[in-house]
């Protein structure tokens, strides 16, 4: 059977940490390599023992933008089901920049690409804005579903998946309707894969407004009342 | 109980569920984030490290024992060696004669035998022991185990004999060692 010499339990907490010294590491490892089941058993309970002294630190709130950070790496395409405003930040900040970067491979006009990095940073203001508020509806994947993101100085954004393809001639436009009087216009916008997203670029009065629509609408024609509406995402 | 959402957050990280990523962070990011921060006492780098540590769980997590693993102390131990190889990177020695952290990163050394009601019993019994320390023996454990230094380095860094603090880490780690045995057994 094989020796267990008294220095060697002190020496389970330090291996334990990666700070045995070097001259001492090399003893202690063959020692290990022996087959000795305490020393084993030592460096199990000393990791748990560190463990226990790490897990006492007193804790410091990171900054609000870690977890978004941190989570932006893995499934973006996920939506998550017990839904927090930072998480949804992430995964809709990376929607739009893939929708958008898909528009712009399509789009390769320097015309357009200007006008439209205007629009990404001013969709990007209103998603970093600390009071932005998000409202989702249609929890039904088959039915059109998504997110509005209100910032009252700001704007408003919609992003709406599940949208069926609109007839040929017929294009999707959003609405902002008021509690009291009639829906107003806020812009056309297309639905490549059934995504939409749809931005309001001016101060709203939170308050006062009910819900947002999308309506399928002729192009090309005036538009002043919803043709066909799709739905309505009420916003309280 | 802790216990059982941890091991469903691990067997959901396994199947590659991103929601059990953000389960973990919601549950484990400020704790990993303040570990992390202790070492290296700098907010813009404590969050480059946690990101490194969830990528690194998330890359890892195939070798982990769901139904044995303690996976709290497996992050935590993965949270502190980032800490600890930035720090060693900063004075030039990484990884350099002390034992390789990736090896400390082994699941296999993080196996529940107790109860989870025991782990916090002797948690507090830890922290309470913490406390007791005296200013000396709480420097030395700084060292240790927030800085990732070996005795030698610590004496020369205190300008005191490495005997005094290796009796100083001895008497430290019996305390704390004492404390956890001592709360198993009165339960």
């Amino acid at each position: 059977m094989n020796q267990h010499p008294d220095q060697f339990t002190d020496l389970c907490e330090l291996y334990a940490l990666g700070a045995i010294e070097p001259e001492e590491r090399a003893g202690f490892e063959n020692h290990l390599a022996a087959g000795c089941a305490e020393c084993r058993a030592g460096i199990e309970q000393a990791i748990e023992l560190n463990e226990m002294i790490l897990g006492a630190t007193p804790q410091t709130k990171p900054s609000a933008q870690l977890r978004g950070r941190v989570l932006a790496g893995f499934g973006q395409a996920v939506q998550e089901r017990r839904r927090r405003f930072n998480w949804a930040f992430a995964l809709a900040a990376a929607a739009l920049i893939l929708l958008f970067a898909a528009w712009f491979a399509e789009h390769n006009q320097r015309l357009a690409d200007t006008v439209e990095l205007a629009r990404l940073r001013e969709i990007q203001q209103i998603l970093e804005a600390p009071d932005t508020k998000q409202v989702t509806f249609g929890p039904q994947p088959a039915a059109p579903h998504g997110s509005i993101f209100v910032q009252q100085k700001l704007g408003m954004i919609l992003i709406a998946d599940g949208l069926p393809a609109p007839p040929a001639g017929w294009t999707y436009e959003s609405w902002v309707v008021p509690k009291n009087g009639a829906p107003m216009p806020m812009e056309a916008f297309r639905a490549p894969d059934g995504r939409g997203i749809s931005v309001l670029r001016s101060p709203l009065p939170v308050g006062d407004l009910k819900a947002v629509a999308v309506s399928l609408e002729p192009v090309n024609a005036p538009v002043t009342k919803p043709t066909k509406l799709v739905f309505a995402a009420p916003l309280g | 109980m802790a216990v059982t959402d941890d091991h469903d957050i691990a067997a959901r990280l396994k199947q590659r569920d991103a929601h059990a990523m953000a389960e973990l962070y919601d549950k484990y990011g400020g704790l990993l984030y303040s570990v992390i921060l202790r070492s290296v006492s700098n907010q813009a780098t404590a969050e480059d490290l946690v990101q490194e540590t969830f990528l690194r769980i998330w890359n890892r997590i195939h070798t982990f024992d769901v139904e044995r693993g303690r996976l709290e102390g497996w992050i935590i131990t993965i949270a502190r060696n980032r800490a600890i190889d930035y720090l060693r990177s900063l004075r030039s020695q990484p990884g350099e004669a002390t034992t390789t952290l990736e090896d400390l990163e082994h699941s296999g050394l993080f196996v529940t035998k107790e109860t989870e009601a025991d782990r916090l019993t002797r948690r507090k019994a830890v922290g309470a022991a913490l406390d007791s320390l005296n200013e000396d023996q709480r420097e030395v454990l700084e060292l240790t185990h927030f800085q990732g230094l070996t005795q030698t380095e610590i004496a020369e860094r205190l300008h005191k004999p490495l005997g005094t603090v290796k009796s100083l880490v001895r008497s430290a780690l019996k305390v704390l060692r004492a404390s956890a045995v001592g709360a198993a057994g009165s339960r």
